[in-house]
């Protein structure tokens, strides 16, 4: 039961407009060897679009930057959590520098997790978000 | 020569010289005139008198006519007239007189005395209008003088003002710019890193020793960076001066720091003894930060061949390091260690951003602990001292200003809180 649950597949969606840090994300959920189905968008405003075309298949964890162009990531998840068809997802912002007030400013999402300066760090970080996704 | 000038009219000559033969004794300027047209004319050119002598019946003009002119001149109105007559005139004649202007009467045959007197007093009352017109100058002068200065004042005070408000834009713009910076730099930094990383765990085989040194090289580099990025963005934040102050267990904050170091303090064996301190009204993320720098450096510079010692004591004073403050309590904290010491010579460049006495190879750091700390110990109004010999040890002093009011301040909103709470 425990295995099925940790062998389920998840919906991830990535929100950065920094095409490294997509490559670094790619490479980690390889290397951690979990094969997630996991999509990317570049700001605020095609995050928001690719939930609105995806009714039936919302993400089961989205990992959110803040500082995009167009619509950053604050902006992003109030308006998330002020609809009641994403009020519940899973956010995690997921950010370089997180300051104070940006994490009072983002204290409705599910958890903030400073970018790692290591990959390997990296690797361990994206296998422990998704565990909590999927027990959650 | 006399301040005082009299202007004697009568058609008579002998009359002219009775009069001003009275006066022999006194010190009065007399001038003059034989008809009321002659001392008119004087008038043109003298307004200067003080006094005004003058006979009623006169040919041609009579006193009153003359008086009448003279009054009508607005320069001359101040100067008071005795009429000489020798005629004792009906109530309406005097009253037509006064209404000239005229201010007295003295009948003929004058009484020298009487006439010395009445003209003393008009003499007396000029000099002392004359003092109290000259005081009421000194007086306007001395307000103006006064408006003037006060303006001055308040220009000063705009100024200053004005000043104030640039220094502390420029503060608040200079920290902004500090933070964003850092902040923006850590960015291709952690790509630096990142991507340092995967070549290193990917392609290390493929790699000479030569190639896998300069990876690592490059790594710490980076590492550096972050870190300098790290405390420039503290430095920065420091400047925050709405940054929350409580009563503050310092043994607790220290108790947690301790934690934090505790491999390190094992690795070289070092003993720590630590007061107990009193509770101070502080920023307690502040206070940690200051003595997490302070119990890292001695620490860090520990001397090889002898036990690592570190001592945090304190006394409480009304001096803050080596000054005496007007009647403000200072808990001043020594955190001494038994290191390696510095040169006293350096002592202003060791509080001071960047510097460094140490060569980075052996010693770790970015110069900027103890600015920062100096910056802490400024945003709590006390100050930071030190006193070292090399290879014998460094002594750090905090003094922090111990406010008796603010702890009071802040038991009572806590019973209040406390209250609410309950009710």
């Amino acid at each position: 039961m425990r295995t099925d649950q940790q062998n389920k597949l998840l919906r991830v969606l990535i929100a950065d407009d920094d095409q490294d840090d997509w490559y670094f994300a790619a490479l980690a959920f390889k290397e951690a060897g979990l094969d997630h189905q996991v999509d990317f968008v570049k700001d605020g405003v095609e995050l928001m679009a690719y939930l609105d075309t995806h009714p039936d298949a919302l993400p089961d964890l989205i990992l959110l930057d803040l500082n995009m162009p167009k619509k950053d990531g604050r902006v992003a998840l109030q308006e998330m959590r002020a609809d009641p068809r994403y009020e519940k997802l899973n956010v995690v912002i997921f950010s370089t520098c997180i300051s104070d007030e940006d994490k009072a400013f983002t204290a409705d999402a599910t958890r903030h997790v400073t970018k790692p300066f290591d990959f390997s760090e990296l690797v361990q970080t994206i296998k422990e978000v998704c565990e909590t996704a999927v027990t959650a | 020569m006399s301040d005082i000038k009299i202007l004697l009219v009568d058609d008579r000559e002998d009359n002219l010289t009775s009069i001003e033969a009275i006066f022999s004794g006194d010190d009065y300027d007399f001038v003059k005139a034989n008809s009321g047209k002659e001392a008119l004319k004087i008038l043109l050119k003298e307004q200067d008198f003080n006094l005004i002598l003058m006979d009623v019946k006169m040919p041609g003009l009579s006193g009153f006519e003359t008086a009448s002119l003279i009054y009508e001149r607005e320069k001359l109105r101040k100067i008071p007239i005795i009429f000489i007559t020798a005629h004792s005139y009906s109530d309406e004649i005097i009253y037509e007189g006064y209404k000239t202007g005229a201010v007295d009467y003295i009948y003929k045959p004058i009484k020298p005395q009487l006439l010395k007197a009445k003209v003393s007093v008009f003499i007396d009352l000029y000099r002392k209008t004359e003092e109290l017109m000259r005081q009421e100058l000194i007086l306007k002068n001395e307000i103006a003088e006064r408006k003037h200065s006060e303006e001055q004042v308040k220009k000063l005070n705009e100024q200053l003002l004005d000043n104030i408000h640039t220094l502390e834009n420029a503060n608040a713009e200079l920290a902004r710019f500090a933070y964003v910076a850092s902040h923006d730099l850590q960015e291709p930094l952690r790509k630096i890193q990142t991507y340092g990383d995967l070549l290193n765990k990917k392609f290390s085989p493929q790699l000479t020793v030569d190639g896998q040194h300069y990876i690592g090289r490059m790594q710490k580099a980076a590492q550096r960076l972050q870190k300098l990025i790290k405390d420039v963005l503290t430095y920065s934040r420091l400047t925050d001066a709405t940054a929350f102050f409580t009563k503050a267990d310092i043994n607790a904050i220290i108790k947690d720091i301790l934690v934090d170091l505790e491999l390190r303090i094992e690795e070289i064996g070092a003993k720590i003894y630590v007061d107990d301190l009193p509770k101070l009204f502080v920023n307690p993320g502040q206070i940690s930060q200051l003595f997490q720098n302070l119990i890292s450096n001695a620490l860090k510079f520990a001397r090889k061949d002898v036990t690592p010692e570190i001592r945090i004591t304190y006394d409480i004073s009304h001096k803050a390091g080596d000054h005496a403050v007007n009647g403000q309590e200072y808990c001043n904290i020594s955190v001494a260690d038994n290191g390696i010491g510095f040169d006293e010579t350096y002592m202003e460049q060791i509080f001071t951003l960047f510097k460094r006495l140490n060569d980075t190879n052996e010693y770790e750091g970015t110069g900027i602990g103890l600015a920062i700390c100096k910056k802490i110990v400024e945003q709590h109004k006390g100050s930071i001292s030190a006193k070292s010999k090399l290879n014998e040890g460094s002594t750090f002093i905090i003094s922090l200003p111990i406010n008796t009011a603010s702890t009071e301040d802040e038991d009572r909103s806590t019973e209040q809180v406390a209250e609410s709470i309950n009710s």
